[in-house]
């Protein structure tokens, strides 16, 4: 277990991390896609969509397994690493309702056996059906609206809560840098508007969405043990909000 | 032989045409129960050829005559007819008709295409007409309902059109699957196939008729004269070393356009046609009226709507891309127009046919070059013509994608065996090599969705039920059968007007950049984004011109090595002052500039420049392997250099020659550079690249639609279906670290290998100037050949073994840097 100390000690050094002051608060963006609240010792990610393979699977699509299993295991390498005593997830837990047989569900079993005290819940999205909660493990607290930890809004889709600042998923955001004369890279980032940060999707299996700053936002790009600070008027007007938009 | 031939013969004088001895060829061969292959150019009555035997013969058997090559069955299909394009499907219904009445045979010929109502449809499978004509899709579809052997039992003849066409692609790998299985039901097929001309007709007969089946080659009219001119510009002095719009001859094309009647203006891309229709339409608003513009993404209405008036002779001129280069008779047409590089003898040949289609009359084409260079090519084309080197079209082999779809097809309609099966499918030509693995892993895919699937008790897109592959759940076969086909695209998004007129698609990504009220060009239009809903970009005209033209992805064609070789002679006869042509006048003080600084390569010379420009560092080499190649070549190179040292390098190709860039400097002495082009260890180390380089995860997008991996998206589309989508390239990812024996992979990486790289052409290409003789170069400035490389800079690829948060801090710092400036 990382006590706050070394992390703080670490963060100076490394570049996988990003701390952001925040309604005077620390945040920590880490290169994993995933956020760590310090004072609360709370662990937030978004968009884990477990069983997704599987939902491909059941309809004629022949996706391996495997990668809902993935997710699990990175994520519980954050939490050992974070030392975090709680969980939260933003929203799309799961991707569909899962039927028993579903290998991910035991693996589910095996991870959170693996974190005793961690407390887990869930802001329930869009894909985190009902009936499906009642299949995965009671220890799992689920919200089935925004929860309000000050000075936060913890939820799935952007919003503005004038009950504080937003932590949402729901997204996907990626961002694209491409000198002239280049292919460039893209990849999956945070994305801090002036009431909010939207969080990178967490799962293996999930895909990215474009992301359109406005040049008063930050972006955040994670890559393999980085997080690279993006300036936004570096995007080019085309991946930027005009007017319009 | 029939009788029947004769009221041919009497038709034929009465409309006051000459029977040509191919015709009467084709018919004889055709009552012998033969198959085979019609080469002819278009306008000559292959057709007729074609569709005559098949109309003898049901004429003999009404008149009741004892010959025995008409079916027993009167009722019932007979003739398949297909068609590469579904457009030209009312045409041929049109003139299948026209041959039967003449002859008094009334029979129905109808078509069947992804534009036939349902209805109708529906009606074909129960009360089929006497011939159906066609799409290599629709037919797939035909097979995939469970009464398709009984329906097709009757056919005795199928016939391909423009089978050069389908010939090298997926399509024609799914249409010889379908053959294969039509001969299964109907051992004595015939199949006949029309084609233009190539350099291995033999190949192409043999893909048709399956290997081992004899065969008849019919050779056609000998080919139209085709006369090649040039545009050329007034002034050389201002005409550009790169770029390929090539509006800078705007003025002059209006002056031939007057001269004639009625004009097709060809570009290589669906962007450039939008341009140049804007640009005519700008210049000449009196020609609102008379103007067209046709491309694939206009709406198929829009377009016949263009086609009829182009066959009235109501339009001046249609500004189109290779949407026109098939097909219908516009016989009003008699100008030509290529702007940019034809890239290929063949497909030059079939374009300047579109003029003066008829019989014996000579065609004409106009060439209008976009950058200096492109007029070495138009000398280089005629001189090809000259020596008639056309290309050739190879097949493609063990798609295994085609084959699983095509399999799932066969399990929804009667279902399959799996020995009988796989006996048929090795008949064909793409799959006579197929392997007992390969087979069963597809069998697996399939069934079980590969070896990976263990975890899904639930997966059951095809059952093997007491032996038989059946497909037994019904949302999956309505799934299957509106996915199949095998012609790639991205997702596309619908643009409509507000109330609902369709004008046409574009990539989806191309909308999703622009913001509400952006205008942008579309289908020769002005257009204000208005909503964007459901995969429909609904818009209205605007008055303001667009910042923004409609864009669409696929790749240009690379320039042929036929053409690309008669480059090089070009370029030598130049220079030992052995040709004269206007083209190679007008770019003199171009070609001695090149000489000047650096070198003029020819054919028994390599030449490579190494340029410092600005901040980065380049090498320039021109290997003369077309754009397919040189990026292969470059990838191999800039492999081998990124195992050397952390580097990260920036690809740019054309099709002369390609561009390695990077911010440090890069090796140009001649043996350093012979190493780095070494023959040894070839394929392992483009295998490599492909993997570390993102093109086999682009390839994996046809592969992943074609294989049923992802779902077309469109509007309309249930939430349901919405849960399982996936990018192609997640799904590369997931397949790769949780499955990475899949074998479509494996597919994706042999057709980046073999068709994106052309891999025989660059292992020949890397032979070739291993023996030529190396020239090496220092520069000062880009050069002629060196500038287009470098002003382009689209299609790049970037090869790295740099750390990535350094690689990505030095981007963003190349970015303030240029922000700054």
């Amino acid at each position: 277990m990382l006590n706050l100390h070394e992390l703080q000690t670490a963060r100076m050094s490394n570049p996988s991390v990003h701390t952001l002051p925040i309604a005077g608060t620390t945040l920590t963006l880490l290169s994993q896609r995933a956020i760590y609240w310090d004072d609360e010792n709370t662990l937030l990610v978004a968009d884990v969509h477990l069983g997704k393979e599987h939902v491909f699977g059941r309809s004629g699509i022949p996706i391996p397994a495997g990668s809902s299993e993935t997710s699990l295991a990175r994520l519980s390498t954050l939490l050992t690493q974070t030392g975090a005593s709680e969980c939260m997830v933003l929203g799309d837990f799961f991707h569909d309702t899962p039927t028993p047989q579903e290998s991910w569900l035991n693996a589910l079993q095996h991870f959170l056996d693996r974190h005793p005290t961690v407390q887990f819940s869930v802001v329930a999205g869009n894909h985190d059906k009902q009936a499906g909660q009642a299949l995965i493990d009671g220890r799992i607290q689920w919200h089935s609206r925004a929860v309000h930890r000050a000075p936060f809004v913890l939820c799935h889709e952007p919003q503005i809560d004038v009950r504080g600042y937003v932590l949402c998923g729901h997204i996907h955001p990626v961002v694209r840098i491409k000198p002239a004369h280049q292919r460039g890279v893209r990849g999956p980032c945070f994305w801090q508007q002036s009431n909010g940060i939207v969080l990178p999707a967490f799962g293996e299996f999930t895909g990215g969405h474009a992301v359109r700053p406005a040049l008063t936002d930050a972006i955040f790009m994670t890559g393999p043990d980085c997080i690279i600070p993006v300036p936004v008027k570096l995007l080019g007007s085309k991946n930027r909000r005009t007017e319009h938009g | 032989m029939s009788v029947s031939i004769d009221r041919s013969l009497d038709w034929f004088a009465q409309q006051n045409w000459t029977v040509f001895d191919f015709q009467m060829q084709t018919w004889k061969a055709w009552h012998w129960g033969k198959s085979g292959l019609i080469h002819s150019p278009t306008g000559s009555g292959k057709t007729l050829a074609a569709w005559l035997g098949p109309v003898q013969a049901a004429l003999d058997a009404r008149c009741g005559s004892k010959n025995q090559s008409p079916p027993a069955n009167e009722a019932g299909l007979q003739v398949l007819w297909i068609t590469p394009l579904r457009a030209l499907a009312t045409d041929t219904v049109k003139s299948l008709t026209a041959a039967a009445d003449g002859h008094e045979l009334e029979i129905r010929i109808e078509a069947r295409t992804g534009d036939t109502s349902s209805r109708i449809r529906e009606r074909q499978r129960y009360d089929p007409p006497f011939a159906l004509v066609t799409t290599p899709e629709s037919l797939s579809v035909l097979l995939s309902y469970k009464e398709a052997e009984k329906t097709l039992a009757g056919v005795h003849t199928v016939i391909v059109d423009e089978w050069h066409e389908l010939l090298s692609s997926k399509r024609g790998v799914q249409l010889e699957l379908c053959l294969a299985r039509l001969r299964g039901i109907t051992p004595d097929l015939r199949v006949w196939g029309l084609s233009a001309t190539l350099a291995n007709l033999d190949v192409a007969m043999q893909s048709l008729i399956g290997p081992g089946h004899e065969g008849v080659l019919v050779q056609g009219l000998v080919p139209k004269e085709t006369e090649v001119k040039t545009l050329l510009p007034e002034t050389m002095a201002s005409f550009p070393w790169s770029g390929h719009l090539g509006i800078q001859l705007l003025n002059p094309i209006i002056n031939s356009v007057l001269n004639h009647n009625t004009t097709l203006l060809f570009t290589n891309t669906r962007a450039q046609s939008e341009l140049w229709f804007r640009a005519l339409l700008e210049a000449r608003p009196d020609w609102v009226e008379t103007l067209a513009l046709h491309h694939g993404s206009i709406d198929r209405t829009l377009r016949c709507d263009i086609e009829n008036r182009l066959r009235d002779g109501k339009l001046r001129c249609v500004v189109c891309t290779s949407s026109l280069d098939l097909g219908v008779d516009f016989s009003p047409v008699d100008q030509v127009v290529q702007v940019g590089s034809p890239k290929g003898v063949a497909r030059l040949l079939q374009r300047a046919g579109r003029s003066g289609h008829r019989p014996g009359a000579v065609s004409r084409v106009l060439c209008v070059p976009t950058n200096t260079l492109e007029l070495v090519e138009i000398a280089a084309v005629r001189l090809a013509l000259k020596k008639r080197r056309i290309e050739a079209r190879a097949p493609l082999t063990l798609a295994l994608d085609v084959l699983s779809q095509h399999l799932v097809t066969l399990a929804l309609g009667a279902g399959f065996r799996a020995e009988p099966t796989l006996a048929e499918v090795r008949t064909t030509h793409a799959y006579k090599d197929l392997t007992q693995t390969d087979w069963d892993w597809v069998i697996d895919f399939i069934t079980r969705g590969g070896q990976a699937l263990k975890g899904y008790p639930q997966y059951h897109k095809v059952l093997n039920v007491q032996g038989v592959y059946r497909v037994m759940n019904k949302e999956i076969g309505q799934r299957h059968r509106m996915s199949i086909g095998t012609i790639s695209s991205e997702t596309q998004m619908s643009i409509a007007h507000r109330n609902g007129r369709r004008l046409g698609s574009t990539e989806e990504n191309f909308i999703a950049r622009m913001n509400v009220g952006d205008v942008f060009q579309f289908a020769g239009k002005s257009l204000e984004l208005l909503q964007i809903k459901d995969l429909t970009a609904y818009v209205k005209p605007a008055k303001r011109r667009g910042r923004f033209v409609a864009r669409w992805g696929g790749t240009q064609m690379p320039l042929s090595t036929e053409l690309a070789d008669s480059v090089l002679d070009t370029l030598d006869a130049w220079r030992n002052k052995t040709i004269k042509t206007l083209e190679l006048d007008a770019i003199d003080h171009v070609l001695a500039i090149q000489m000047l600084w650096s070198h003029l390569p020819g054919a028994a010379d390599f030449l490579i420049e190494s340029i410092h420009t600005g901040s980065t560092n380049s090498l320039f080499c021109y290997p003369f392997a077309g754009r397919l190649a040189n990026e292969g070549l470059a990838m191999v190179i800039s492999e081998r250099l990124t195992r050397q040292n952390p580097i990260t390098l920036e690809i740019q190709m054309n099709d002369y020659g390609f561009e390695i860039q990077s911010a440090t400097k890069l090796p140009d002495d001649e043996p350093t550079l012979r190493a780095l082009f070494s023959s040894d260890k070839l394929l392992e180390d483009i295998l490599q690249a492909i993997n570390t380089g993102e093109i086999a995860k682009r390839k994996f997008r046809d592969i992943a639609r074609i294989s049923g991996l992802i779902l077309d998206r469109y509007p309309g589309r249930s939430k349901s279906a919405r849960q399982v989508q996936a990018s192609s390239g997640l799904i590369f990812e997931v397949l790769q670290e949780h499955d990475p024996d899949n074998r479509l992979l494996d597919q994706s990486r042999r057709e980046v290998l073999v068709a994106q790289l052309e891999f025989k052409r660059l292992e020949s290409a890397l032979q070739a100037v291993a023996k030529r003789q190396w020239i090496i170069k220092r520069p000062e400035r880009l050069t002629p050949l060196s500038f287009p490389l470098w002003a382009t800079g689209v299609q790049s690829q970037t090869m790295t073994s740099e750390n990535y948060q350094i690689r990505v801090e030095r981007m963003l710092k190349q970015l303030e840097l240029a922000a700054s400036k």
